[in-house]
């Protein structure tokens, strides 16, 4: 009915007794927005069960903090809460936008601690303060830092880890594609990321990057 | 097998969070409370969710919306300049159009300066203007705008709550009753596009569908008296078929009470949100009458009194 031009009050809702078809992942991301947006407290704890555990650990990586971890977390959610439309869909999902926001105020959080270090210090007042977050800290610089971790994995792990993220396959679709058992598609993409992991340490540390490390 | 920029920093994102799984004890109740602590004002309870598989209005306004701003975001960029069904209408011109309503429904909430449209045929005359301002905006840019002032209506009805008062065009009611018309109006676009585009229908879930059936059951008697040809003292039974169906006696003038059925009609109910919407014809309808079949033509007449496009 576009532009159907009735508004009275709805009567008695009708039963409802069918189930919503499920949603794609990029219609659920703006579904989670448009909740947040539209001030739905659960919609925030719902966000917080999601994604909590990544904007933790990206500062805590970053940090190697527990308790500006935490604070940075907060700062994180308090965003999320509060400007809900600046998380753009067309861009990418949700999860990389808070990924991206942990990682860029962890690296702000780090450049505040040195700064306030040198002034208390006042070790050495000639040393530059640290720029903002160069281009290096973009997306696409560390994507592609992502991109030669992953070439440096066994080429099983690679397989594995590339087959899960690239369509969004559960562990047991990789398995399928594969033709391996689900425990072993399971074990394959866990050591690859945590290979990536260590991997993208080294990397940022010999690129004297100023935090992650 | 390339992975974009997105699917490169989730895996960095996870590994990175791999070995932090455990959160802090107490670290939820911290944010959240920290984050609810601000200015920013809460939905308004009275939206919450029904228990079951019922959806509040804002709830299926908020899904239709996502779904239509995934259809819209898929889009390959001939799309947009392909024709819809509607006459001397693209794709683009029905997001610049859809773009232009929301800025009209937040002038009726009072957050945007008034669109004034008055009458049902203002409606798309009435986003001429904002069409006309993102005249020279890429596809995407315009998907964007569409998206933020959905946002900003989803804001304010949040706040508002579903009593709050609002007009839309020459007709007064609340914001429950708009958040269900807004529904119908985006899938039914969303329909537009998909059709000129050459995908497959919409077919909604029980639940939104339910929304808009009982909506329609609830106006159909002022329908009829909209389109000129109220039967008083006359009652139909409604029987609708398949998601979002049931049986629905609605007396056939304004004001008046469901007596027995003086016709019966059967009929998918997706099919009659189709034809209330001006995209399925009165011919076109598959329905199966029983009784005064004279009464037909007016009942569908009725139905159709709202369609504005």
């Amino acid at each position: 009915m576009a532009g159907v031009a009735t508004i009275a009050a709805m009567g008695a809702g009708a039963r409802g007794t069918g189930e919503r078809q499920g949603a794609s992942p990029a219609a659920a991301d703006r579904e989670l927005a448009a909740r947040l947006m539209a001030g739905e407290s659960d919609a925030l704890a719902e966000a917080y069960r999601q994604y909590a555990g990544l904007v933790f650990g990206v500062c805590r990586r970053v940090l190697h903090n527990k308790t500006l971890a935490e604070d940075v977390t907060q700062e994180v959610f308090v965003v999320l809460w509060q400007h809900p439309d600046r998380f753009d869909p067309a861009r990418g999902t949700l999860r990389t936008w808070l990924g991206m926001l942990a990682y860029r105020r962890s690296v702000d959080r780090v450049r505040e601690e040195d700064r306030r270090t040198q002034r208390e210090t006042r070790s050495d007042r000639s040393a530059p303060v640290a720029s903002e977050v160069d281009d290096r800290l973009t997306a696409t610089w560390l994507s592609s830092r992502v991109r030669d971790a992953l070439d440096l994995l066994p080429a099983e792990q690679r397989e594995a880890v590339m087959l899960a993220y690239y369509g969004d396959r559960t562990y047991r679709q990789v398995a399928v594609e594969l033709a391996i058992p689900e425990g072993t598609a399971k074990s394959r993409v866990r050591q690859a990321l945590s290979k990536l992991d260590r991997l993208l340490r080294s990397e940022l540390t010999e690129e004297d990057a100023p935090a992650w490390t | 097998m390339d992975l974009s920029t997105d699917q490169l920093l989730r895996i960095a994102f996870d590994a990175a969070a791999a070995d932090h799984a455990d959160l802090p004890e107490g670290l939820a109740e911290r944010v959240l409370a920290g984050a609810l602590a601000g200015a920013k004002p809460l939905r308004h309870p009275e939206w919450a969710d029904p228990e079951g598989a019922e959806l509040s209005p804002l709830s299926a306004f908020i899904q239709t919306a996502a779904e239509l701003a995934d259809l819209i975001e898929t889009l390959a960029p001939q799309d947009w300049a392909r024709m819809t069904r509607l006459d001397e209408t693209t794709v683009r011109d029905v997001v610049a159009h859809l773009v232009g309503v929301e800025r009209y429904v937040l002038g009726q909430l009072g957050r945007r300066p008034d669109v004034r449209a008055p009458r049902r045929e203002d409606h798309w005359p009435m986003t001429t203007r904002a069409a006309a301002e993102l005249a020279d905006e890429p596809p995407e840019a315009v998907a964007r705008r569409w998206w933020l002032e959905v946002l900003d209506v989803v804001a304010a009805c949040g706040e508002l709550g579903p009593d709050h008062q609002v007009t839309y065009h020459h007709l007064a009611g609340n914001l429950r009753g708009l958040l269900v018309v807004r529904t119908f109006e985006l899938w039914t676009h969303g329909d537009d596009i998909r059709q000129a585009t050459d995908q497959s229908l919409n077919l909604l879930d029980d639940a939104r569908l339910s929304l808009m059936v009982n909506e329609l059951m609830r106006v159909l008697p002022l329908g009829l008296a909209l389109s000129g040809c109220p039967q008083a003292g006359r009652t139909a039974r409604l029987n609708l078929t398949g998601p979002g169906g049931g049986t629905f006696d609605v007396a056939l003038a304004p004001d008046e009470t469901p007596a027995d059925p003086d016709v019966t009609l059967t009929a998918h109910a997706i099919d009659l949100c189709r034809l209330a919407s001006n995209r399925l014809a009165h011919e076109d309808f598959d329905v199966l009458i029983e009784g005064d079949g004279f009464l037909l033509e007016p009942i569908l007449a009725g139905a159709t009194a709202f369609a504005a496009d």
